[in-house]
Order: C-alpha cells, then sequence, then structure tokens
C-alpha cells in the first residue's frame, strides 16, 4: 500500500475488515436505536466488537449487528429529491425493521416491523403508513440479516457493566497527595 | 464458612491467592502492552478492556488476601521484587506477535474456566464469591479469545503457522498450571481449594480437542518437571521494574 501522504485528496480505499451496523437495546421496554458501526471479519465477531465498543459500561439488554450492505440509509434530503417507490424492485417477501430519526438531537430508532419484498418497499410503506412521522434520516434493514447477542448471553456480556462506574478525576486523591508531598 | 480455622490455614490459602492474583496482574500488564497496537481499532479497545479486567480479577485476589494477613495490594504489586513474584512464567513472556498473544489468552481462558467454576464450591465463602463475580466476566474473555482462536488456526496459511509456532512455544510451560505449592492438599482435603492435577487433566483434554479443531497439534515436547512458582524466566524483571517505575519514584505518591 502507498503511504497516506501520496493519497491526499484522492479517497483511501478501505482496507479493513467489512463493517457492520450496531443496534442496541438499552432497555427492552425501549425501542432498540442504532448507536455506530463496528470492522469486523463476520457476524459473530461483529457482535463481540460492538459489545466492547459500546457497551463495557453502559446498560443494555441486547444488542443486533448486520452487514452495512445489508442496511439501507436513506436522508430526508434524499428522499425529496429521489422518492422511494413502492414496488419498483420485487424479490423475496421478508421482515423489515424501519428506523426513524425525529430530529437530529434524537437517536435512530425502530419505528416500524412490516412485511415487504425489498427495503425500499418495506421503506416506501412505512412512510406511507406513518406520514406523520417527521424523520431526518431513515435505516431499513431485513431481520434475516440481524445477528443477535442471545439471551444467556447477558451475564457475561452486559452485567460486568453494572460493577463499572466512570469515576470522576475529582475521586482521585492525586493532586492533593502530590499537594503534600510538595508542602514536606 | 467465612472466616479459617487456623493460622496454618490461613497462610496456606494466602499463598495460593497470591499465586492468582499475580498470574492475573502479570497477563494483564503483557496485554497492557497491546493498547494501541493491536490489528485493528476494534480489538484494541477490547484487548484493552481484557487487559483491565483482569487487572481487576488481581485486585479481587489482592484484596482478599489483605483481609488474611493485611498485606497491602499496592505494597505487593510495587515494592516486591521480581523473585518474590509467584505466577506462572507463560504468562511473563514477551507478548510475541498477535498469534502468540491468542493463544496464550486462549490456554489461559480456558484454564480460569474450570478453575473459577472449581472455586465456586469452596467451602471458604469469600473465594467461592469472588470466583463467581470473576466468572461472569471470564465467560466472555473466552467466547472472545476462543473466536480468534478458531479463526487464526483456521485462517490462511500464515495465520495457521504463526499459531502453530506459538503452541510450539507456548505448550512447554503449559504443565506449570497446575502444579500445586507445598502443603496445598490439605486446602483440597478440607474443600477450600480445588484439586488442582485433576482440574489440569481436564483442562488438558479440553485444550487438545479445541486446538485440534482449530488445525493445530501440541507439540510431542514439554518440560521434564514444572518449575517452581518462584523460578522465573529472565522476561519478568524487565517487565516488573517499567510496571513498578512510576510508584517507585516517589514512594508517597498515590492515585
Amino acid at each position: 500500500m502507498r503511504s497516506l501522504g501520496s493519497f491526499v485528496g484522492v479517497t483511501m480505499p478501505d482496507t479493513q475488515w467489512p463493517r457492520f451496523e450496531v443496534f442496541l437495546i438499552e432497555d427492552e421496554r425501549k425501542p432498540a436505536e442504532h448507536v455506530g458501526s463496528v470492522h469486523a471479519p463476520d457476524p459473530e465477531m461483529a457482535l463481540l466488537n460492538a459489545r466492547d465498543v459500546f457497551v463495557r459500561r453502559p446498560h443494555c439488554e441486547g444488542l443486533w449487528v448486520a452487514a452495512s450492505g445489508h442496511v439501507l440509509f436513506r436522508t430526508a434530503e434524499e428522499l425529496a429529491r429521489d422518492p422511494v417507490s413502492q414496488n419498483g424492485h420485487p424479490g423475496e417477501e421478508r421482515r423489515y425493521l424501519v428506523f426513524g430519526k425525529p430530529n437530529h438531537r434524537e437517536p435512530l430508532a425502530l419505528a416500524a416491523c412490516l412485511s415487504a419484498q425489498s427495503p425500499e418497499e418495506a421503506l416506501a410503506q412505512a412512510l406511507k403508513e406513518s406520514s406523520a412521522i417527521e424523520s431526518v434520516l431513515w435505516a431499513v434493514v431485513s431481520e434475516a440479516e440481524l445477528t443477535r447477542s442471545d439471551r444467556n448471553d447477558r451475564v457475561s456480556f452486559f452485567e460486568p457493566a453494572a460493577t463499572k462506574n466512570y469515576k470522576l478525576h475529582a475521586e482521585y486523591p492525586t493532586a492533593r497527595l502530590m499537594k503534600e508531598i510538595r508542602q514536606k | 464458612m467465612t472466616s479459617l480455622p487456623d493460622e496454618q490455614t490461613t497462610q496456606l490459602v494466602a499463598g495460593r491467592l497470591l499465586e492468582m492474583a499475580d498470574d492475573e496482574l502479570i497477563l494483564s500488564h503483557r496485554n497492557s502492552e497491546w493498547t494501541g497496537h493491536a490489528p485493528i481499532l476494534e480489538e484494541d479497545i477490547a484487548f484493552a478492556n481484557i487487559a483491565q479486567d483482569e487487572m481487576g480479577h488481581a485486585l479481587i485476589w489482592y484484596e482478599l488476601l489483605r483481609s488474611l494477613t493485611g498485606r497491602d495490594p499496592d505494597r505487593l504489586v510495587f515494592f516486591r521484587e521480581p523473585c518474590e513474584y509467584r505466577n506462572l512464567q507463560m504468562v511473563e513472556l514477551p507478548k510475541g506477535d498477535w498469534a502468540f498473544t491468542v493463544l496464550r489468552q486462549y490456554l489461559f481462558d480456558t484454564w480460569e474456566a474450570g478453575h473459577l467454576e472449581a472455586l465456586e464450591q469452596s467451602r471458604f465463602t469469600p473465594v467461592a464469591e469472588a470466583a463467581q463475580k470473576i466468572g461472569k466476566e471470564e465467560r466472555y474473555h473466552l467466547r472472545h479469545t476462543a473466536a480468534w482462536l478458531c479463526r487464526l488456526g483456521r485462517g490462511t496459511e500464515e495465520s495457521n503457522s504463526r499459531m502453530q509456532a506459538a503452541l510450539d512455544q507456548l505448550w512447554p510451560f503449559h504443565s506449570q498450571i497446575w502444579a500445586a505449592p507445598p502443603d496445598y492438599e490439605r486446602l483440597v482435603t478440607e474443600s477450600l481449594m480445588p484439586d488442582l492435577a485433576r482440574l489440569g487433566s481436564l483442562w488438558e483434554d479440553r485444550v487438545r480437542t479445541e486446538l485440534s479443531e482449530a488445525g493445530l497439534t501440541p507439540p510431542g515436547f514439554g518440560q521434564p518437571s514444572a518449575p517452581l512458582r518462584d523460578e522465573h524466566t529472565e522476561h519478568l524483571q524487565p517487565l516488573i521494574e517499567e510496571m513498578q517505575q512510576v510508584a517507585r519514584l516517589e514512594t508517597e505518591a498515590g492515585w
């Protein structure tokens, strides 16, 4: 591979592993949220990487991952420019999860679960059924493409986080101790 | 039971706890050497987490040791000489390449899985409770390490040969893992600590099967007899010097 310097201004080819989108269930009473992505060679490793990158400390009850290529993302601007057609992509009938982000502050969260023949059709259907819902960004993924953490994994994946609290710098006695040493 | 019957038993339990704590500490230090250098960013984060977990496990055992003997964990870690450490030689070896690190972590994680499960049965409640707490996290470590073992062992020709080279280098150290300290038998008889030889043979069966599934074969040679825990390789001293450097610069400092 050539040095980074020679590629300034040129799009770097992604030489890393494939990317997986990560969805997190903070609490089973709340909808799943898209939290980001990880690189991994396969779904099992993606799930493990997602656990380490996103939920070492926060409370979590479940994790899902899906290869990025299987997740359809559409911004509100893109949809305004190029509306999705409800019947342009015939395929096998599958269950799709549709995520919406009401505004830039709120998360991209699960908004609908419906059957369709393509992600585009699922999105068109969701837009039609919930035209009242504003969203700046949509994400659509087939349920079949998701790899989910198992209920049995909870104890080892998520429970240890409960005893790992962030410690603020003021809670460390270092500054006080150093001051005492200097005074001597 | 929450207290030990006599002074001799207390010393024996304390001696074994020191071995367990030192294993976790030294392995944690070696793993922390990957921080900023792991193969990809996600693994860097994952492995730093694992290093930190092992450090937490060391602290659990050192704190239990303190409750029995009054010895301060910080003094034990930062002001002991290398010859006073009781860790396994396997964990003090330099981190090597990623294959070596993964294979060592796999051997240690599988050992810990069986060892902690047995420790949960200890009649000494503080040990049983600590083992239960550590065990939860170790199940995750093992899943992570076993995933790597299988992908590198069955990956490319190069990844397989690097894993095999790591196994050839580590295997001679494996029997020290179940070597018991003097008079340890008493603790087994009183159900305070598990029978290490029995755990060792179960562990060896398990890793032989899993290594073979990953396309790896343990070499047909080993150490004629396992070294004692006060014998170390030349690699421990530089590690301890680096680990203790800051603490020894200003002995009254704290954090």
